[in-house]
């Protein structure tokens, strides 16, 4: 019973956390990042001691297209970056002025997962 | 107000829903684990910390101690885990005896243990230190003594800096070079001798050279060896070699 709960208030609380999510951007230290159309949060978190936070987000668009789409922001709006793609997944560190984060975006399954953490 | 209180909820329900997400899998340690350090930011740290490291510790100019350790350092890296990174290798003019790994796959042996060790024995303490990369067991130290955004800023450290920034990164890389310094865990040494003798072996060289590699250091440095040189950083040597002689066997039967 206790399970049957649990797992229904997991159900209902990513029902209600993709409503509340499904923003257009993500604001990262007061830049906002845009998202690929149709990116759903899937995972939200804390590391302890790194205090860091971490988000990711699911979308259908193929990981080439997220990447590019990302690259191309980064470039335009004057980022420094380190890394990109990589053995089928990209995975950067970014910085501009005084903001820092990192985005990774990989598959899972046929989907793409955009996380960023700062 | 009711909002906020709703939506942090749903945020903890989400995140405790999901745990686990955001990890991934490490081959070298057969497990799944959080690593938030990518590793081009992890080259981008080593290339920061190594002019630090050699301005303490030139490199030799032995060219001869040099070639020995690329040689052996290439086939040992072929058979690593860990492949997304580029290992570089140079032994550093220093008679201590010991042995170093920084961020994103450098390595540098000592001449003083270069000297010590046969081809087999330093195939071992090349691969332990290769284990060390190809675990993360470093960027494991970073993510458990530093905020993630000094990691960052040692990575970013003279790339698009502000004005006021240089100090931050100066610190941030001083952090990073602290970290290495120090001795790993107790785990950490366990895992990384696992991983040494297993690519030593694929190597094609013999893993009982670890043990005898260990007890040639130990003796070496003589009654102070709990804290000169090797042991200091790599501690745990008599447990290490008890657990060596246990796995080694298991290993060959694999």
């Amino acid at each position: 019973m206790k399970a049957k709960v649990l797992f229904f208030l997991s159900g209902l609380s990513l029902f209600f956390a993709a409503a509340l999510f499904a923003a257009e951007s993500v604001r990262i230290s007061g830049i906002d990042i845009p998202l690929v159309e149709g990116a759903r949060p899937l995972h939200i978190a804390s590391s302890g001691a790194t205090q860091a936070r971490i988000v990711s987000y699911v979308t259908e668009v193929p990981l080439e297209e997220v990447a590019g789409f990302y690259e191309r922001f980064f470039k335009i709006n004057g980022f420094v970056i380190i890394g990109g793609m990589q053995e089928g997944a990209y995975s950067a560190s970014l910085k501009k002025n005084a903001v820092m984060f990192a985005l990774s975006i990989y598959p899972q399954g046929n989907k793409t997962v955009i996380r960023f953490v700062w | 107000m009711v909002k906020i209180i709703i939506r942090g909820f749903l945020i903890l329900l989400l995140a405790v829903s999901l745990a686990g997400c955001a990890t991934i899998y490490n081959p070298a340690t057969g497990r799944n684990e959080l690593i938030l350090i990518n590793s081009s930011t992890e080259v981008a740290i080593g290339q920061k910390v190594v002019p630090q490291l050699l301005r303490e510790y030139p490199l030799s100019d032995n060219i001869n101690l040099q070639n020995r350790l690329k040689a052996i350092g290439k086939r040992i890296a072929a058979a690593s885990d860990r492949q997304d990174v580029e290992y570089r290798f140079a032994v550093l003019k220093d008679k201590e005896l010991n042995a170093m790994t920084i961020p994103g796959g450098f390595i540098y042996v000592n001449e003083g243990l270069m000297k010590v060790l046969n081809d087999k024995e330093l195939a071992y303490v090349v691969a332990h230190e290769v284990g060390h990369t190809a675990a993360r067991h470093i960027v494991k130290k970073m993510q458990a003594g530093m905020t993630y955004q000094l990691i960052l800023t040692a990575a970013f450290a003279g790339l698009g800096g502000d004005a006021g920034s240089a100090a931050d990164a100066a610190q941030a890389v001083d952090t990073v070079y602290n970290l290495v310094s120090l001795s790993y865990s107790r785990k950490d040494e366990y895992e990384a001798d696992r991983l040494g003798v297993k690519y030593a072996f694929l190597s094609g060289s013999d893993p009982y050279a670890a043990i005898s590699a260990l007890e040639k250091i130990k003796k070496e440095e003589g009654p102070n060896w709990k804290v000169l040189g090797y042991f200091r950083t790599h501690p745990y040597v008599d447990e290490r070699i008890a657990a060596l002689k246990k796995f080694i066997p298991e290993l060959k039967r694999e």
